[in-house]
């Protein structure tokens, strides 16, 4: 009799991620865009986690790295996991199917914990194996620890799913106690990532106390973050009693979620398909809009309708007018601190790299041919055309972005970390990339539609549109802010040769979208 | 009128609908019926533009899909058999939005609304989002959708699927009302009986091929509908 768990979680994998259509042509390109993103995060946090190991060998606690090392991955897995868990736990297409069948509801429960784990732990590879690899490449290395690394790498997704998770009951909970779901879902978000932006802030400072104080790290280890303590008691005693306490800790933590929460979990479900509904109609003044309009006006709603589609694009944007405010009470070196120790830039290649970055990271289109799903057909079917869909789509992304850019340009320039002129050179640029990083999302996502995701969050933040959107333009960015810092150009040239660099790539994108993405869309 | 001439269509190495031709007058009710598979659904997205075809035309009042696809679509209305719309629009919102597309003028697409949401029984919702709506709900608001434009062809895929008997008649009665005044109707359906009743012509699909065409009373003879169908599709 097969394991009901294992063939759930065998038909979610197979479905969320295409494989029985996976030709080798897709596999091959899927398997070199992860190597590249591999190869090229491993070069960057080589680097930093190779610093990291070294000051703590200059104050004889490279013992802790491991910990570190394991800490900051399930910090990291946490990030990326807790936006989505509501969705990936609550908000699934075969609900209705699979509590029709004979499973147990904690089955199906623990299946959607299991995928979530599976993500979190191929997330995690990405930053344990460059911190394994600066760990072997300084220390020696026994059997027992070998055995560690390899325990602690199977189960270090299992704490910021439990976590994330729980988060999205949280969400869920409250949510299905309100009309204004997705306000209060957003508002979740922006409280998480207030916290989380505190924490970093202060991240050098916890570190330096406990560096300073090893012996009150020991103590909150052990009394607050019991399962980084059983780590450190692994890695540090060389024993591996400790290593089995944490694999069975993980292991009673899963059952107690479960146990404690698989009644809440189907409620919750049926609750928040409840919505509220009024039998008292009447017919409002009607307005009569364009057809751009029209199509415009359908996708700022279906934009606004979704909070993990709002709060992973307009995080970048939220975040720009922040620093922008914080212009006027902090200097540049100050804000700086806040991304990372040895930057050294001035007031104004701080903006003009904060705007690029903040533009490369806020796309909706990498995800907006996706996110039709099953509306898709209403498109398809309308008499309008393709360059105007096109349009429409990339307007949601400029009217996040633009207004939200210019008004932080005018800030900056009222706090004096940029003058008029280059204020209106920058609004310039800005334009320019918005509209080709809004161009270049749409080709992604014409070469990558996703149409069956099982809920939006898996398009937005999961599929292969959205992350080449995001990471390719990122990569671009710091290749060319290295070679024009390595060049040592001056401002000015700087502004003109980015200007030009933004003119022929609208040019570029414009044309491919145009000839190609016009006959690719009508494929789709 | 609707001319179909010779449309292909392959998905890959599999030809779903081989060499079609039909004629369909203004004020026609034409009949699509064929078993599971054989092509009904993917000649409908054809003729309504969602898919491209490999090779021949459509053409509606003279104007071709492929040489002006706006113009051409202007002209269409379409049913799907799965009425997946905007969730997250409320029912007036999705009106007004296919309202604007097609550009029809306030005063009529008021008027249209509340004709249709009215015989319907769905007025009082149209202030709710569609996520709220059921099954049956969003077909209407679909039907609805597409009759406020006032298509000079209407398309229609298993219309009558999650409709309550009331609105079933309800429909029926608008698709007469809609051939009386020179809209070309086609629809396909697995209801037999309703095929039988309704259509001026019947059209039977097998294995993407049109294997017969004809009036209802010449296709079913003394027979029925149902018969005929299992007869020539070999099925009995």
């Amino acid at each position: 009799m097969k394991n009901k768990l294992g063939i759930l979680l065998k038909n979610s994998l197979t479905n969320t991620y295409k494989l029985r259509s996976m030709t080798k042509k897709k596999l091959l390109l899927i398997i070199g865009l992860v190597a590249y993103v591999f190869v090229s995060i491993f070069a960057v946090l080589s680097n930093y986690f190779g610093n990291i190991y070294e000051k703590l060998s200059d104050i004889n606690l490279s013992n802790y790295y491991l910990t570190i090392i394991f800490s900051l991955t399930s910090i990291f897995s946490l990030f990326f996991t807790i936006f989505s868990t509501k969705n990936a736990l609550f908000e699934n297409k075969d609900n209705d199917l699979l509590f029709s069948l004979p499973i147990k509801k904690e089955t199906i429960l623990l299946s959607r914990l299991s995928s979530i784990l599976i993500y979190n732990f191929v997330l995690g590879l990405f930053m344990i194996i460059p911190g394994i690899h600066v760990y072997l490449t300084n220390s020696e290395i026994s059997a027992q620890i070998l055995i560690v690394i390899i325990l602690l790498t199977l189960f270090s997704g299992v704490i910021p799913t439990i976590v994330a998770s729980l988060f999205g009951y949280l969400i869920a909970f409250v949510t299905s106690k309100s009309n204004r779901k997705n306000m209060i879902e957003l508002l979740s978000y922006v409280i998480f990532i207030g916290i989380y932006m505190l924490v970093v802030y202060n991240a050098n400072a916890i570190l330096e106390l406990f560096v300073n104080n090893p012996d009150l790290l020991s103590t909150i280890l052990k009394y607050v973050f019991f399962p980084i303590y059983l780590i450190n008691l692994s890695i540090t005693k060389h024993n591996l009693l400790y290593i089995v306490l944490y694999v069975l800790f993980n292991v009673f933590i899963i059952y107690l979620f479960i146990i404690l929460l698989d009644k809440l979990y189907y409620k919750l479900i049926v609750k928040l398909k409840i919505e509220k509904t009024s039998s008292h109609f009447k017919m409002k003044n009607i307005d009569n809009n364009s057809t751009m309009m029209a199509l415009i006006k359908k996708e700022i709603k279906r934009y606004f309708s979704s909070a993990i589609y709002v709060f992973n694009t307009a995080f970048g944007v939220i975040f720009l007018i922040i620093i922008s405010i914080a212009s006027f009470f902090y200097n540049s070196n100050e804000i700086l601190s806040l991304i990372g120790n040895g930057l050294t830039l001035n007031s104004f290649m701080l903006v003009f790299y904060l705007i690029l970055f903040v533009i490369s990271l806020s796309t909706t289109t990498n995800s907006s041919i996706s996110i039709e799903r099953n509306n898709f057909w209403i498109l398809r079917m309308l008499p309008v055309r393709t360059k105007e869909i096109f349009r429409a789509k990339k307007s949601v992304n400029l009217i996040l972005l633009i207004p939200a850019i210019l008004l932080s340009l005018i800030l900056f320039t009222i706090s004096g970390y940029i003058k008029i002129n280059e204020m209106l050179f920058l609004a310039f640029i800005s334009v320019i990339f918005s509209i080709v990083i809004a161009n270049f999302g749409l080709i992604c996502n014409l070469l990558f539609p996703k149409f069956d995701a099982p809920n939006d969050t898996v398009i937005v933040k999961q599929s292969t549109s959205s992350m080449m959107g995001i990471m390719f333009p990122l990569i671009f960015l710091i290749i060319y802010i290295v070679i024009i810092n390595l060049l040592q150009f001056s401002q000015n040239l700087v502004l003109i040769l980015t200007s030009i660099l933004f003119i022929i790539l609208l040019i570029v994108t414009n044309c491919i979208l145009n000839i190609w993405g016009i006959k690719k869309y009508r494929k789709l | 009128m609707l001319e179909i001439k010779n449309i292909t269509k392959k998905y890959g190495e599999k030809i779903a609908i081989k060499d079609i031709s039909l004629q369909i007058d203004s004020g026609e009710i034409f009949g699509f019926i064929g078993h599971n598979g054989a092509g009904k659904t993917t000649l409908i997205k054809a003729i309504v533009g969602i898919h491209e075809f490999d090779c021949g035309d459509i053409i509606i009042n003279g104007i071709s899909i492929k040489e002006n696809e706006i113009e051409y679509k202007k002209q269409i209305a379409y049913i799907p058999d799965n009425p997946d719309i905007y969730e997250n629009l409320k029912g007036i919102d999705y009106l007004n939005f296919i309202g604007d597309i097609y550009e029809v003028g306030l005063k009529e697409r008021e008027e249209l609304i509340k004709k249709y949401a009215t015989i319907f029984d769905i007025y009082n919702n149209l202030g709710d989002l569609i996520s709220t709506y059921s099954h049956g709900m969003k077909q209407k608001l679909a039907i609805i959708s597409a009759l406020i434009h006032n298509p000079k062809v209407l398309i229609l895929d298993e219309p009558f699927v999650g409709l309550d008997p009331k609105s079933s008649k309800d429909l029926k009665d608008i698709m007469k009302e809609l051939c009386e005044n020179g809209t070309t109707i086609f629809f396909s359906s697995h209801v037999l009986e309703v095929v039988e009743k309704l259509c001026d012509r019947v059209g039977i699909i097998k294995n993407g091929k049109l294997i017969k065409v004809g009036t209802t009373k010449d296709i079913t003879n003394s027979e029925d509908l149902e018969s005929v169908f299992l007869e020539i599709t070999n099925e009995k």
